[in-house]
């Protein structure tokens, strides 16, 4: 019988191979794809289930109490001080980009 | 040949075919891996080797770079032989009534096999690991997330049973 040692030393030269790896490899990443497949089929019918119960809760509720408060929400808004902070933002910004682009101001 | 760690990075982005160089490359290690410690058995070496890819696959993400990834997918084929003779020790008990109408193709050095066969499952991973694959205590500790001590008992009681 051999000693302990011998089998260690002779099953560590045994290689072991796959019968066809190429077939094994494209099985592999067949099995990948089909699970990547059905996850993404997964979040799509939570999505269209989530979108399904928005759609059915806003088709049960009180639409025109909804939308009568956020038309009055809009009315509530200056619109006229909005469009001057924007014009005026938006210029101070164009200003300091001609300038910088210019080199007049810059950063070292 | 491009570096292990620089095809899981194409992989993670997107590219598969990167992930089927990694399955080639290390397909006959697995395998062989497989077939030590299941005693030889064909069916169920490959089957570790395919559900080592696959779940080293779902979580390439958190593939940690600062190891090789030979070690890392080694710690995955461990603890799937694990999860695989789980499995079947519950099929086993649920079956243990019946007949069994089906023996497994053995191949390989019986010598080896029948040498570790004495041993329990969780022996035969600690031993195949440290004395074919030569990993170190703490290695083996990580793989099976044990304590190095309880690693060092565990083998030095497994080389008992084998005197």
């Amino acid at each position: 019988m051999n000693s302990f040692e011998e089998i260690i030393n002779l099953e560590k030269t045994v290689l072991y191979a796959q019968r066809d790896k190429e077939l094994f490899s494209f099985y592999t990443l067949t099995l990948i794809a089909q699970e990547q497949a059905s996850k993404k089929l997964q979040k799509k019918l939570w999505a269209s289930l989530v979108l399904f119960i928005t759609c059915l809760a806003l088709f049960f509720s009180p639409i025109s109490e909804f939308t009568g408060s956020l038309i009055t929400q809009l009315r509530a808004i200056d619109m006229k001080g909005l469009f001057y902070m924007a014009l005026v933002s938006y210029g101070v910004s164009g200003l300091c980009f001609v300038l910088i682009e210019k080199g007049v101001i810059g950063f070292r | 040949m491009e570096a292990d760690e620089e095809l899981v990075k194409r992989a993670l982005k997107g590219g598969n075919h990167y992930y089927g160089v990694l399955v080639q490359r290390y397909a006959d290690y697995l395998f062989g891996l497989g077939m030590r410690l299941t005693g030889g058995n064909r069916e169920l070496a490959e089957d570790i080797s395919q559900q080592s890819f696959l779940k080293s696959y779902s979580y390439l993400k958190s593939f940690d770079s600062r190891k090789t990834y030979k070690y890392w997918l080694t710690g995955i084929a461990v603890n799937c032989f694990k999860d695989m003779i789980r499995k079947e020790q519950k099929y086993t008990d649920l079956d243990s009534g019946s007949e069994q109408s089906y023996s497994p193709q053995l191949e390989g050095n019986s010598g080896f096999f029948d040498l570790i066969k004495p041993l329990t499952e969780d022996e035969k991973i600690l031993f195949t690991l440290k004395y074919i694959y030569e990993y170190q205590t703490n290695d083996i500790a990580d793989f099976l997330d044990l304590k190095p001590g309880t690693v060092k008992s565990k083998i030095s009681r497994a080389l008992e049973k084998l005197k």
